[in-house]
């Protein structure tokens, strides 16, 4: 029986309505096409604005075929709608329900984004190609033997290397999301549903990499992506008298046959001297990048509703999920994304609301939430390398560098880096809203936060950030025609998240030219103390403080002419932060309206502004080495 | 360092009935934004006493004498402005008949104009498309 509902509601679907001529169906069939009369050229591929998700415009011509379909009789009722336009842009959806008894319902779309292609032309932003190189472009990147042959300008710039130089990017995405309800006529107030969700990403990307020390070769390649996730989702509900309960439960699969890429990293020039400073060169041959781990969610849901009596509800949720990495074996796991291990992330929510009613002028609500996170550390073992017989210093790798040269161990072959997300935060409010008149009402919130990061030491982050939200909002109906809407919401943050040790100095002063080293293995020289050592000023882009206000209007002037007008306006600041505070400035507008000057004529025309601008402060190192 | 955008968009719709089975609409929305980071300016600093890092490449480039120098960031903000002018222009009628069948047919105007190319460079385009189908209702 299922798979009879299933075959006739993939077709597709819409609401079922009682037909008003006395038919027990009604339909519709829709044959065309469509004609591109100015064709998307290749190089407006990454082109913005109504392009950008249009796949037909792609092409010369393409059909226009739809339909939709509705029945009801005895207690049956079918409904479904379905239009394909190309091969990437389909829609179907469809709905059958048996006496409502069991309701199936099935949604399947379709699209194509095209994606950009980015040239990485910025990254010539601070070189210039010598005269003597004869190279017109340097963006097109020869190998490193070929830049340094003889020539030193360059040799520590950032070039790029693209190997799709022509490719056109674009991802097609489907989904398909199905649900079946079961009401059970034995059981009043039970119910049983199944959803299902099916999503697939398929096309092709630009994937990029670096295959140098730090970023100072990015290369980029055309990525095969093929992605898909499945969401399975069983769901029972049940309400008895005035307790109503939800129970849910899902488990995801992340699955993934994208294109495997690999890159060869550039060779070593002084190969004596810096081979135990890069885990992995040329000599290593292709190494993977650009992976994507298999993965899982399972999450389990609870929810009760208890109306205490009319005036009186209480509801709260708990939901529990976990996420982990899946498929951790192989050579180059650091490479892979893999770390070695399994990575499990977990979290606990809860959320409880109380509403009361107290009588026709005043209510409240009081609400909280509690939440945690707990994810696994990532343990990194690191490809540690021994320099060649011979070379200046020994043949010893960069710890055993360091510790024949200064005694200092600089360089962590093994680490364990733990997650910014573990901690725990709660939040408590309360909002009492105040009808003073027919006309005027009042509304007054507070909201507390507090968020507690366990591994604040390791990311350099205040332990624990305390918020407190303030807000009030009123409605005014004037009368009939015009009706005011005023909303202020004011926010303190006590510790804002910033980065301890973002950037330079406090004042700015960092610049000055540390010199030229004393050794190979000078501890002085080193990216450890020399840059991370010298930044000790704290930045952020949160805000301490923020004011924000709106108003609305809405103005019906005739009854052929309806007005809305809106402003909203936020500042932000942060001087919880070292050298220039962190300002943001935002200003929304807009206003419109409808003229319906006669029955068969309706005029709408409407005017919207944004401006948001942002002050900050930027310190960049340059460090050569 | 300041960063801003700023957008304007203007949209305006007609919709008549010439006749009670023959409708025509038509939409125009116009959009011109803009963005760009401002008041970004490094000092000149550049390494001294060093064979290549204090490489005097003045005969290659005289106005960039030294290989590093933090002021040659300087102008690097100008990748990031930004200046969009976008129309979406739509008109279309319908017309329908005593027997059901419908006929529609509807004209599309894209056009982005990329005053400030980037990364991606000229993201500008101009596209129409005339879409027409026949329907029958039942």
């Amino acid at each position: 029986m299922l798979t009879a509902i299933f075959a006739l509601a993939t077709a597709g679907a819409s609401t079922v309505c009682a037909k008003d001529d006395g038919k027990w169906y009604s339909g519709e069939i829709k044959a065309g096409a469509t004609t591109t009369l100015q064709e998307l050229h290749s190089d407006e591929s990454g082109a913005k604005g109504g392009t950008e998700y249009n796949s037909p415009v792609g092409y010369k011509w393409t059909t226009y075929l739809g339909g939709n379909l509705e029945a009801m009789k005895d207690g049956f009722a079918f409904s479904a709608d379905a239009l394909y336009r190309d091969v990437y842009e389909q829609d179907y959806s469809g709905m059958v329900s048996l006496k409502r008894v069991i309701n199936f319902k099935t949604d399947y779309s379709r699209f194509y984004h095209r994606l950009d292609h980015d040239y990485m032309d910025n990254l010539n932003a601070h070189i210039f190609p010598p005269a003597s190189s004869g190279w017109s472009n340097w963006g097109s990147s020869p190998e490193l033997a070929d830049i340094d042959g003889g020539k030193t300008i360059g040799t520590a710039n950032v070039y790029h290397t693209d190997l799709a130089p022509d490719e056109l990017f674009g991802i097609a995405r489907a989904e398909w999301k199905n649900k079946v309800d079961f009401n059970i006529p034995m059981f009043p107030g039970l119910k049983l549903s199944f959803n299902h969700r099916f999503e697939q990403r398929k096309g092709e990307d630009q994937a990029m990499t670096d295959s140098k020390c730090l970023s100072c070769h990015v290369v980029s390649n055309a990525q095969s992506i093929n992605e898909r996730t499945n969401d399975y989702s069983p769901k029972a509900s049940l309400r008895i008298g005035t307790l109503a309960m939800e129970f849910s439960y899902l488990h995801r699969e992340f699955d993934t046959s994208n294109e495997d890429l690999s890159v060869v990293y550039n060779g070593l020039k002084g190969k004596e001297l810096f081979q135990n400073r890069l885990q992995y060169d040329n000599t290593t041959g292709e190494l993977p990048f650009s992976r994507t781990p298999d993965s899982t969610k399972d999450s389990f849901k609870g929810k009760i509703r208890w109306d205490l009596n009319a005036h009186n509800i209480f509801t709260a949720n708990y939901i529990y999920s976990q996420y982990t990495n899946q498929t951790v074996d192989g050579a180059y796991d650091i490479l892979m994304g893999k770390f070695g291990d399994e990575i499990d992330l977990h979290s606990n929510i809860v959320n409880a609301k109380f509403h009361s009613k107290i009588n026709r002028a005043f209510s409240f609500n009081l609400f909280g939430r509690y939440q945690n996170l707990s994810n696994d550390s990532v343990d990194i073992e690191k490809n540690v390398r021994t320099n060649p017989a011979g070379a200046p210093g020994g043949d010893v790798t960069l710890t055993e560098g360091y510790i024949n040269n200064s005694g200092w161990s600089y360089f962590e072959e093994e680490e364990s880096r733990s997650s910014g997300y573990d901690g725990n935060s709660y939040i408590v409010g309360t909002d009492l809203t105040w009808r003073m008149t027919r006309g005027i009402k009042f509304k007054f919130g507070y909201e507390f936060e507090r968020e507690k990061r366990d591994n604040y030491e390791h990311h350099h982050v205040p332990k624990a950030t305390k918020e407190h939200k303030f807000s009030l909002a009123s409605d005014w109906r004037v009368n009939h025609n015009l009706k005011f809407d005023f909303d202020y919401k004011f926010e303190y943050v006590d510790d804002p998240y910033v980065l301890k040790d973002a950037e330079c100095t406090p004042d700015g002063s960092y610049g000055v030219y540390a010199g030229l080293p004393a050794g190979l293995y000078d501890v002085e020289r080193a990216y450890e103390p020399a840059i991370y050592g010298e930044r000790t000023a704290a930045r952020s882009n949160m805000p301490e403080y923020v004011h924000e206000i709106m108003v609305k209007s809405h103005w019906h002037p005739l009854h052929s002419l309806s007005t809305n007008f809106h402003v909203k306006y936020r500042y932000a600041k942060n001087s919880d932060v070292d050298g220039k505070d962190w300002k943001q400035n935002m200003v929304m507008a807009g206003l419109g309206g409808v003229l319906t000057p006669m029955k068969d004529l309706v005029l709408s025309a409407g005017y919207t502004y944004m401006y948001d601008s942002y002050d900050s402060q930027y310190c960049i190192a340059i460090y050569d080495g | 360092m300041d960063y801003h955008t700023e957008a304007h968009t203007l949209n305006a719709n007609a919709s008549y009935s010439i006749l009670p089975n023959w409708n025509v609409s038509t939409n125009l929305a116009f959009t011109v934004g803009h963005g760009n980071i401002s008041d970004l300016s490094f000092a000149s600093m550049y390494p001294t006493g060093d064979a290549k890092l204090d490489l005097d490449v003045s005969a290659v480039n005289p106005d960039m004498p030294h290989l590093y120098d933090v002021a040659y960031l300087n102008g690097m903000d100008k990748y990031s402005d930004l200046d969009y002018k976008e129309v979406d222009f739509t008109i279309g009628t319908s017309y329908r008949m005593n027997n059901g069948i419908g006929l529609n047919l509807n004209y599309y105007l894209y056009y982005f104009d990329d005053e400030d190319p980037y990364v991606y460079r000229d993201q500008g385009s101009t596209t129409q498309m005339l879409m027409g189908y026949v329907s029958y209702s039942f």
